[in-house]
């Protein structure tokens, strides 16, 4: 599904050159769940956002879906991602003037799903995400752990073939946290592939491979033997 | 998807109460402005095309031949009928002649008419109004007959249908009213309220007195038509001018002028219609209101895009969920029109607050209900879009510009993007409004100039009453003893014109030249160079006790002598064109500004005779003290004058001024533009200055911690817009030196071009963007600092 040969990114401004990734090779297949960890300023998201096609590398190739999409115009990655990828970011990213509901449904208004079909699929996640007496509410009146279950609903809610989460546990309580691994992990089980960014063993370990990042290059890819599910 | 962005546009709105309500208030000035100068527009276009036949009805013109851009509607009495005579294409003729305010009287009721006018029996073949009462073939049969407008029917005798009632004009004819016309469906420049039939005009070609029009056949080539009119009336002036031995100096181009373009088309011409239209008045408003929308539309540039870090999430999350630019572009345009059109709403509600002061400064009677009329509604729609696309184009551009990963990343544009743009912005607005203030202040400063200097003639405490009778002349000129009498008065005269009026000229030759001379002429009595206050600085005035005085004598003022080399002044040779003998001069006055000041000086002729202008004017000279108790002197003391008239009066200072009146409104629509565009600007002033000080909270936080005091750090926030200011006052230099000096050229007395104004412009623009920032400044700078620097 992904495959990236010697991917760079190089941030520069007017005197610093700054390499966040430095001849990337990675390969993930459908139905994985892949951690990526590393310390801060490692690359981490950096890889993701040109994973999930909304930042350009600088060199190397990308292979998304067999197509080779390095060179894509924004017009092309918008096209793709929004069929394919959902995202899920630390700080939830919901839109504070939408209601739980407005938000869930806001990516199939740029799919184009018909209004009939939108409202089944809303109200079915609410529901599975046990979120439905809250689907009037505005973000700003969600628990950390609520507004993370809306923001997976609405990664999920085009039915992606991959989910990008930026340390989807980052800014929950262990209990909180649990609960969106728990989600994640069944999702996957689903058939989704899984990317995510993680600080936290314990949750990396809810994936079946470990990539660890430092100073923009891979130094160690493993296995998971020991699963939490 | 539209719902989407719908739901996100109203609850950003209730979310910053305080920039919605800048946006939108000041979209709904502008939009106001624009819709009455719709109305407006509406109404000035709106002339003469609801007559039957009016593609086909002309205005005979005389223009002049060096002054093409000048010229008179007033045109000699065989004119009309001589070209239906002579012009095939010509089906109809017809001419008026004003006899300006009259009384009428019946037996209950004596009203004065404002709008009173002799036409021959062909005007309403020639101008067909529907009739309500009579009909157009036999309304005007024979010389008694009188057609009145529907309400001046109404007025004078009431609701019944009045066809066959009589009234006397002026106490002495007496008329039989035949028909009354129907109220009119639509505008027209024609506003007379009596037509009373007459067929006794000036035969001459060489005088001018009479409004001609005529009706032409469909299709017919009118630029073919001048020429022939030109043709035949300049043969009959030269003619008329062989058989009093002279020849004309210059010959007039006649042209025909089109009913439906009379209206906006007749400032050049001296005399057009009572209620003259101004295109140029159309593009100063069209201006204004651009000039006041597009300090609006800035606002909500400006606001929009000091505030996008707060929308940037918003974006960046659409943009992940798969919104290409355009429809984040589309969203953003959406937004701003429909503030747009909130603005819409607003507008009419305070269109109608204005009305009135527009109608004041416009002169016109529009009414609120004319927007929803023809094609204003979709004009204001047009408005309304293209406001909220102009206003929202620049805003969803940048907004669109934000790429996820900018926005998501955390590291958002702490509003220093787009900044310079800002600044950009926030100069050309108060470029524009500094501008304005400049040629308000000049627009002010040219009208006082003009009321308080020197006229060279005393024009206070003169009290002015016209007489509408020959019987009165008589009567005044017999009991001026009695009149001078009246506890307060000092001296009181008779003339034909006063100063401010339009002062005619006539022919006047001198014994050295062959070709006759046109120069302004006006007939007094022996008392005007007194009443007046008129300097004579050689010979002698007019005397009542030298009766040949009355025929032979004239009086000229400097200029006259200057302009005519006259060497010797008293007693050289002078006469009218059409006169045997020559007279002379036996006085010099000096100048003094007859015309007002909006014309230069020119030559002036007094004459003291009786039989050439109707001497129906007094002028009163009164003593200050008491002035209510000696006007009811005169106003009793005048029932033996003209009995059967209500006694009017006005004061000569007042009418003097009334020719600025044109001015005055001109600096008053100004003046309100200019306190619109100053309120707009300050309010997104405010608006930005909160934002500013809100972004940089945190800084004046840390810099309080350090030791800052609360005045550096004021003074921290205002430098940064005193400083826009400054540059939008420089570079509005320029721009109000050119605007207010060429308003100034119009004027043969200007106001002294000064710094001042400059100077008071671009310091009110500084005071007023201190006050504003101050005030936003100060609230930030007591903040506690804990609170900021905690807040990031």
């Amino acid at each position: 599904m992904i495959r990236t040969s010697n991917l760079q990114k190089i941030y520069r401004t007017e005197e610093v050159e700054t390499t966040a990734l430095n001849n990337v090779n990675i390969t993930i297949n459908e139905g994985e769940f892949v951690s990526i960890m590393g310390p801060s300023g490692c690359g981490k998201t950096t890889l993701m956002n040109i994973l999930g096609l909304i930042d350009n590398p600088s060199g190397g190739e990308y292979h998304f879906l067999e197509e080779e999409v390095a060179g894509y115009s924004e017009r092309q990655r918008s096209n793709l991602r929004k069929h394919n990828i959902g995202f899920i970011f630390q700080s939830f990213n919901l839109i504070d003037e939408l209601s739980v509901y407005e938000n869930v449904e806001l990516p199939m208004l740029y799919t184009k799903v018909p209004s009939k079909e939108r409202k089944e699929r809303v109200e079915k996640l609410l529901e599975d995400m046990n979120m439905m007496h809250r689907k009037n509410h505005f973000p700003q009146q969600l628990s950390g752990g609520q507004q993370q279950r809306v923001a997976v609903a609405r990664a999920i809610v085009n039915n992606p073939k991959l989910i990008l989460a930026d340390e989807p546990t980052g800014n929950l309580d262990s209990s909180n946290g649990d609960d969106v691994m728990q989600l994640l992990a069944s999702l996957n089980q689903a058939g989704t592939t899984i990317i995510m960014v993680t600080h936290s063993p314990y949750c990396a370990e809810f994936g079946n491979r470990i990539i660890r990042l430092l100073d923009g290059q891979v130094v160690k890819e493993n296995m998971v033997t020991k699963h939490h599910v | 998807m539209f719902k989407n962005y719908f739901k996100i546009a109203v609850r950003n709105l209730f979310k910053n109460k305080l920039y919605s309500f800048i946006n939108i208030f000041g979209l709904s000035i502008g939009i106001a402005m624009a819709l009455l100068i719709m109305l407006y527009v509406q109404h000035e276009t709106s002339f003469e095309t609801w007559i039957p036949d009016s593609e086909n009805i002309y205005r005979v013109n005389r223009q002049w031949k060096k002054d093409a851009d000048r010229g008179s509607a007033i045109t000699p009495g065989p004119l009309a009928p001589t070209l239906v005579e002579e012009l095939p294409g010509v089906v109809a003729s017809t001419r008026i002649y004003d006899l300006g305010e009259s009384l009428l009287s019946t037996d209950q009721k004596s009203l004065y008419f404002e709008k009173v006018v002799y036409v021959d029996s062909l005007f309403f073949n020639t101008i067909p109004f529907d009739f309500k009462y009579g009909t157009r073939e036999s309304s005007l049969m024979d010389i008694t007959s009188a057609v009145l407008t529907k309400q001046a029917a109404e007025k004078i005798f009431d609701e019944e249908n009045p066809v066959g009632k009589t009234f006397k004009l002026n106490g002495e004819e007496e008329y039989v009213v035949k028909g009354v016309l129907a109220s009119p469906k639509g505008n027209t420049h024609i506003q007379h309220e009596i037509y009373l039939m007459s067929n006794q005009y000036s035969p001459y070609w060489t005088g001018n007195n009479v409004v001609s029009y005529v009706r032409l056949l469909p299709n017919v080539n009118t630029a073919d038509l001048d020429e022939k009119i030109s043709a035949i009336a300049d043969n009959y002036i030269k003619k008329e001018y062989a058989t009093f031995g002279e020849t004309p100096r210059s010959l007039p181009l006649w042209k025909l002028q089109s009913l439906e373009t009379i209206h906006l088309n007749s400032k050049h011409l001296g005399y057009s219609s009572i209620q003259s239209g101004d295109k140029k008045r159309i593009s100063i408003f069209t201006f204004l209101a651009i000039i006041i929308l597009g300090i609006a539309c800035i606002n909500y540039m400006n606001l929009s895009t000091a505030r996008a870090t707060k929308r940037a999430l918003e974006v960046g999350i659409r943009k992940v969920s798969g919104a290409t630019r355009m429809q984040t572009v589309s969203q953003f345009l959406i937004e701003a029109v429909l503030q747009s059109s909130i603005a819409l709403f607003i507008a009419i509600l305070l269109a109608e607050m204005a009305l009135p002061f527009f109608n004041e400064i416009t002169g016109r009677d529009l009414s609120v209900i004319n927007m929803f009329n023809g094609i204003l509604p979709l004009g204001l729609i047009s408005i309304v879009f293209l406001v909220g696309i102009l206003a929202g184009s620049y805003p969803s551009i940048f907004l669109s510009r934000f790429t996820p990963v900018d926005t998501l990343k955390g590291a958002l544009l702490k509003g220093k993007s787009g900044s310079r743009m800002r600044k950009g912005l926030v100069v050309t607005q108060f470029t524009m409004t500094i501008a304005l203030i400049i040629l308000v202040t000049f627009v002010f400063r040219q009208v006082n100039h003009m009321l308080n200097q020197d006229l060279g003639f005393n024009k206070d405490q003169i009290v002015v009453i016209s007489c509408n009778t020959d019987a009165g002349i008589e009567n005044v000129t017999k009991f001026k003893d009695q009149i001078t009498q009246i506890p307060g008065v000092i001296s009181i005269t008779q003339a034909g014109r006063l100063p401010g009026e339009f002062t005619p000229n006539y022919g006047v030759r001198f014994p050295e030249t062959e070709e006759g001379e046109y120069i302004n002429t006006t007939f007094v009595d022996a008392d005007y160079a007194e009443t007046m206050g008129v300097e004579l600085v050689e010979g002698r005035f007019f005397d009542a006790s030298i009766s040949s005085d009355t025929v032979t004598a004239f009086i000229v003022n400097q200029q006259l002598v200057k302009d005519y080399n006259l060497e010797n002044p008293i007693g050289a040779k002078i006469k009218f064109s059409f006169d045997e003998n020559f007279g002379e001069i036996i006085g010099v006055i000096k100048d003094f500004h007859y015309e007002g000041l909006e014309s230069t000086l020119s030559p002036l002729l007094l004459s003291s005779r009786k039989d050439m202008d109707w001497i129906n004017k007094n002028a009163i000279k009164i003593s200050g003290a008491n002035v209510s108790e000696t006007i009811s002197g005169i106003e009793a003391f005048w029932k033996n004058i003209e009995p059967e008239h209500p006694v009017r009066y006005t004061f000569l200072d007042e009418d003097f001024a009334a020719q600025y009146d044109d001015h005055r409104r001109f600096g008053k629509t100004i003046g309100y533009a200019t306190f619109l565009s100053i309120l707009i600007a300050v309010m997104g002033l405010f608006g930005l200055a909160s934002y500013t000080a809100e972004q940089r909270k945190k800084e004046l936080g840390i810099r309080k911690v350090l030791g800052a005091s609360i005045n550096s750090l004021m003074n921290l926030l205002v430098k940064d817009f005193v400083k826009l200011v400054l540059i939008a006052g420089l570079l509005a230099f320029p721009i109000g030196y050119f605007l207010s000096n060429n308003w100034l050229k119009d004027f043969a007395y200007q106001t002294s071009m000064s710094i001042t104004p400059f100077l008071v412009s671009i310091l009110s623009a500084i005071a007023i963007a201190v006050v504003t920032v101050g005030l936003q400044a100060y609230k930030a700078s007591i903040a506690n600092p804990v609170d900021s620097i905690k807040s990031e």
